[in-house]
């Protein structure tokens, strides 16, 4: 073993990499003493030099990141000032129409933080906007991930990393503005027993032990405050940790385009461009969180005052992610069963333990059931373009549609309020919507995709239109179509379009015996599936070229129509 | 400019016209060249612009300081407003500042070349993954679990059991529900007294068309504590004289008109203090349950699945409203264990 | 002389009935019968020639001044149109005319009378007290500081932006439409001192967080987290992803 002096590793040294300039000697002698420790100059050299992608749509996940890294510093904040108590005290703040009267410690010390404290409005209003923001920004990454199939293996474990990251931002959410226990969440923490109530068999036990008792429970606030300020976040932690880690190993993906292949990765080193755009997408968002928490009241719950069982507000709503579920309990018909001197409550569990189990199983299976109807078990790094996948774009644009229905029906009293429309008329039109706009938005959305694709084709082949109309020789017009360019065709990624599934196996061997696979009722069924979902029609229509018969390019080139492929990239 | 760009595993790229560029940074596949790129004035010019933000994000920073200590104490709303602005905006310049310093050092001034990186192939070798299978069997023959039945039963039971205590230490979060959802504060003789005030409520106080809330008990009552709170708000109702119709078995139920139901709704528990007057209907406003008051407050409308409880009333010498007895069914939402 | 026979029923009328507290200046029977010109002119095609109600209007027979007051100050009646219920709308009467006619009706048969300056303006009043009433009582329809809030069969209750002392007085007095009544043995008139100043201090009171989004609440804060803050940050991620400008 070789002793080494302090700084020895410092000295120059020929470099094998003939044109690189040497580094200066204290730079190496600075990293030497941590290297020497922690081997890092190997980590150093590989992953500094990470190229990754360069697209807006990639960086919708960072704003879900940077929120949180707000939440947790501006949350740190709070719990200087919050207690969570749910003794009774009187409050004798700066706040004086509430003055005076009983309220839980819980709601009083957030009065305390919104009025008597300097900053404290503002870092609360953080707060809220960044947990908004956060949920919405998550909502908008999980459906980049969707539609541009990032989920695809070897990526199905980030996404069912994504999936637990959404349900416990919801609890996370949730619990937060159920801290300051004032009228509104108040109201909506009652009605959360009352949903767990009605699960059968366990449901008031489940209740009792999780409450502590019957409402509201006198420990329901403090092990609230322990689950959202150190459990919920720790594992939220954890998780992030993980997701950014196995991204990072398994390089981020990136749409088609010139140069870019599934086994390469085309963009920007990580050192100092990634970083420097990253570092300064941080600053981003916190300033447009901060700008609007100057600028915008956020959940003012002085003007709900303190939570009473007997009092209510009209018009309380949830916060946006919880919007969806208030909807699906308000649109539910008044369904219960009487067996046996029991009760089951389908009014409440279908909307609220039903409905949102269905999303969330369906959401984490999806990769495994996409490929299981697909065939493709192939790793997939380049991003599909939603057109060129009719069958998933226009499924996720369906459960959008359905949710969007959901969320605008849980706020269905203010629509009707604002909006002058009778309020069981919304209920009834917010019914209605459930069952029928989502098929319309799905086949709507599959018929466009179909579209945007033949307009790719048609575009890749014959070029776009110049808007020069050409008068040729015999008389007749022409407006020249000029070629696309390279880089703009390859970023239409028409090789990447996919077709139904192939068969397995001949339906009819060679010897004229019949394929029991092909005839067994799963593979039928996942042959429908795959048919119906991938149906391609990117062939140009029967009768040559549609409403431009005669659109040339001036030279007469002619591009050829790019292949369909089935199953895995090369 | 070569064809053949060699990448870290020791393959190459066949990129043509690639440009290496420097050794040590991944090779270049293609060269932009903005226009401050090509003109040093621009460049500089760019600094500057990229300085000026920085220069407004301090300014913004020494902003939020002064506007911290200008405003030294919270006594009016409207110093609370002004301080809420003023530090968020001067926050967000000097957030914004950087962000926006940072994010436009990268796009004028840093090279905007696109850089090319393999990808290695993510699974090991055959080889490796062959060896790490046998690794797994080696060392698993090592623990001789194949062999000794024995062992692996009993540490299957261990193992299985282990974590039991922490599932038991629950126990404790709360009381078994037991038939504790099944009664309120409300027995017979029980005065209706004004949630507010806490006096009882006379014939005569309620117009018609009027409806108050009710409790038992006053609120300071040491038995009335917020899960009893929670289950015994009533709604006293005065409907025109002839208009109730009681529920068969309800006869002398209510009182010259007023009736008395429970606040709670039958649906997630949300207090109903929605009245309406003119079509006598109960709407609750948390997701629109509607119930008919001279109808025994049957569900019209609405998700709620069961009408509100309620509660037998009368008048005493005193003339003061009185139960005749507590509620003959739990409130508030349905459960498994309720009939 | 069928005139002349109307102003001796009107004032023998007048003169026989009793007229609780009619808040009226002048001449009490001259503002009785100005009252009913006003009346039968105006509002008797649906309450009836002799205030008895038809099948598009109720009956006004003891209503009281305070009903009337409200109803015509705040613009309600007359009614422009049949709807589900009367929107506050500019008042078609003035403050004198309003006043005559309350005394008409009042003198039909006794009913509560409008509250005087002393009863509806808050002194002493306990904003914080008025507040626990107001969201025991009222907040239910009129949402947390009365903003309004929507109600079933094509009713609303409305904001109380607009309202006055007075008017907020004599709705809980009388409790228009298909507001229920909040008698003065129900809620004392202190109380609805403490009602009133809280929600007149509610209207008064800035919003200390910003821009208050009407107090509408978390349906338009989701909007404008949505648009504002992923939006916007969209758009930065548009910026620093934007395809850098070549030279020529």
């Amino acid at each position: 073993m070789t002793t080494m002096k302090p700084g020895s590793r410092g000295a120059d040294k020929p470099t094998d990499k003939p044109g690189a300039k040497p580094a200066p000697k204290l730079v190496k002698k600075g990293l030497g003493e941590v290297d020497d420790r922690f081997g890092t100059a190997g980590f150093l050299k590989r992953n500094l030099n990470k190229v990754f992608p360069d697209h807006w749509s990639f960086m919708l996940g960072e704003i879900a990141l940077y929120s949180f890294v707000i939440l947790l510093l501006s949350g740190t904040f709070l719990t200087f000032f919050f207690r969570p108590g749910t003794n009774e005290v009187i409050y004798q703040g700066n706040y004086t129409p509430l003055r005076g009267l009983h309220m839980t410690e819980a709601f009083a010390s957030t009065l305390r933080i919104s009025f008597d404290v300097r900053g404290g409005l503002i870092i609360r209003q953080i707060h809220h906007w960044a947990a908004l923001i956060f949920m919405a920004a998550i909502v908008a990454h999980c459906c980049r991930i969707f539609f541009t199939g990032a989920f695809r293996k070897p990526r199905e474990t980030n996404w069912l990393i994504g999936v637990g990251l959404v349900s416990l931002g919801l609890l996370e959410g949730f619990a937060g503005y159920s801290l300051p226990d004032d009228l509104l969440s108040g109201t909506g923490l009652r009605i959360a027993y009352g949903i767990v109530e009605a699960i059968p068999v366990v449901g008031t036990y489940l209740g009792s032990f999780v409450f502590g008792g019957q409402f509201p429970g006198p420990d329901f606030i403090p092990r609230l405050f322990t689950i959202h300020i150190l459990l919920v976040p720790a594992i939220l932690l954890s998780l992030i940790t993980a997701h950014m880690l196995i991204m990072w190993h398994q390089k981020h993906t990136q749409w088609p385009g010139e140069h870019r292949t599934n086994n390469n990765v085309v963009g920007a080193p990580f050192y100092p461009a990634f970083m420097a755009k990253t570092g300064g997408f941080f600053f981003a968002t916190f300033a447009v969180t901060a700008a609007i928490s100057g600028l915008v009241q956020v959940n003012p719950v002085w003007l709900y005052g303190p939570y009473n069982p007997m009092q209510v507000g009209a018009g309380s709503q949830p916060d946006f992610y919880i919007g969806w579920l208030e909807g699906s309990l308000r649109m539910m018909p008044n369904l219960e069963t009487h067996v046996d001197g029991h009760t089951i409550s389908w009014n409440v569990l279908i909307p609220a333990v039903v409905l949102p189990g269905i999303l969330f199983t369906a959401m984490a299976m999806y990769p495994f059931i996409e490929a299981w109807v697909t065939r493709d078990y192939a790793a997939h790094n380049i991003c599909d373009r939603p057109r060129n996948r009719p069958g998933r774009t226009a499924l996720g644009v369906a459960v959008l549609t359905e949710l969007g229905v959901l969320l605008l029906a849980g706020g269905n009293d203010v629509l009707s309020e604002k909006y002058d429309i009778s309020l069981y008329a919304t209920t009834r039109i917010f019914q209605l919507a459930f069952f029928v706009l989502p098929p319309l938005a799905f086949m709507a959305t599959r018929r466009i995709c179909l579209g945007l694709q033949r307009r790719d084709v048609h575009s890749a082949e014959h070029g776009y239109e110049t808007g020069r109309i050409v008068m040729l020789a015999n008389g007749e017009f022409i407006e020249v179509e000029s070629a696309l360019p390279e880089d703009v065709v390859a970023r239409m990624g028409l090789e990447y379009r996919q077709g139904p599934p192939p068969p397995l196996e001949p339906a009819v061997d060679e010897h004229g015996v019949r394929s029991r696979l092909r005839h067994s009722a799963i593979e039928k069924v996942r042959g429908k599936l795959g048919d119906y979902l991938y149906e391609q029609d990117a062939e140009p229509p029967p009768n040559g070229h549609g409403g431009h018969a005669n659109g040339h390019a001036l030279d007469g080139s002619d591009h050829e129509q790019p292949k369909l492929t089935t199953g895995s990239d090369d | 400019m070569s064809d053949h760009v060699p990448t870290e595993s020791g393959g190459s790229l066949d990129l043509p016209d690639a440009d290496v560029g420097s050794p040590v940074r991944p090779p270049i596949i293609e060269r932009v060249i903005r226009p401050q790129d090509a003109d040093p004035k621009r460049a500089d010019r760019a600094e500057r612009w990229i300085a000026l933000m920085f220069l407004a994000s301090a300014a913004g920073t020494v902003a939020f300081v002064v506007f911290y200590l200008a405003i030294p104490s919270l006594h009016t709303i409207g110093q609370v407003h002004a301080s809420n602005v003023l530090l968020g905006c001067s926050l967000a310049v000097s957030l914004g500042g950087l962000g926006a310093g940072m994010i436009a050092w990268v796009r004028w001034l840093m090279p905007a070349h696109e850089s090319v990186q393999e990808r290695h192939e993510l699974a090991a070798s055959d080889d490796d993954l062959e060896t790490a299978a046998q690794v797994i069997m080696a060392g698993l023959e090592e623990t001789g679990l194949a062999r000794r039945s024995l062992l692996k039963r009993s540490l299957g039971l261990a193992m299985g059991l282990f974590a039991l205590p922490a599932v038991l230490l629950l126990r404790d979060l709360g009381p078994l529900p037991r038939k504790s959802l099944d009664t309120t504060l409300w027995k017979k003789g029980s005065l209706l007294l004004n949630a507010e005030t806490g006096e009882p409520v006379k014939l005569g106080d309620l117009e018609i068309g009027s409806f108050t809330t009710v409790l038992p008990l006053k609120v300071d009552d040491p038995l009335m504590n917020e899960e009893e709170l929670s289950k015994a708000p009533v709604l006293l109702i005065r409907l025109e004289p002839g208009l109730n119709k009681p529920a068969p078995g309800r006869e002398g139920w209510d009182f010259e008109g007023h009736v008395a139901y429970s606040k709670i709704c039958t649906h997630v528990g949300c207090p109903i203090g929605l009245y309406q007057k003119q079509s006598h209907k109960l709407l609750c406003p948390c997701h629109q349950s509607t119930f008919d008051v001279p109808r025994a407050c049957k569900v019209v409308f609405g998700p709620a699945a069961r009408a509100l409880p309620q509660l037998p009333i009368s008048v005493n010498s005193n003339g003061e409203f009185v139960a005749t007895a507590g509620f003959d069914q739990p409130v508030g939402p349905s459960f498994f264990e309720r009939s | 002389m069928i005139v002349g026979g109307l102003l001796a029923i009107g004032s023998a009328y007048g003169f026989v009935t009793a007229r609780p507290g009619v808040a009226a200046a002048g001449n009490p029977n001259e503002s009785v019968l100005q009252g009913k010109a006003l009346y039968l002119q105006g509002c008797s095609s649906c309450h009836g020639l002799a205030a008895e109600g038809g099948t598009d209007a109720p009956s006004l027979i003891g209503v009281g001044a305070a009903a009337v007051d409200f109803q015509v100050s705040t613009g309600r009646m007359p009614l422009q149109q049949q709807e589900a219920e009367a929107r506050r709308k500019p008042p078609r009467y003035d403050p004198a005319e309003t006043a005559q006619l309350a005394a008409y009706i009042a003198s039909l048969a006794p009913g509560p009378s409008v509250p005087s300056k002393d009863q509806y303006t808050p002194t002493d009043a306990d904003m914080a007290l008025g507040g626990n009433l107001f969201r025991t009582n009222c907040s239910s329809c009129h949402n947390f500081t009365g903003e309004g809030g929507a109600l079933a069969y094509g009713k609303s209750a409305p904001s109380l932006r607009n309202s006055t002392d007075q008017q907020i007085y004599e709705a809980m007095l009388t409790g228009p439409g298909t507001m229920p009544v909040f008698g003065d043995r129900q809620l004392t008139p202190q109380q609805k001192q403490d009602i009133i100043a809280y929600v007149q201090g509610m209207k008064a009171e800035p919003d200390p967080g910003g821009f208050s989004l009407g107090r509408a609440g978390a349906v338009a804060e989701g909007l404008v987290a949505w648009l504002a803050g992923v939006g916007v940050l969209a758009g930065v991620a548009m910026w620093i992803g934007a395809r850098a400008r070549r030279a020529t």
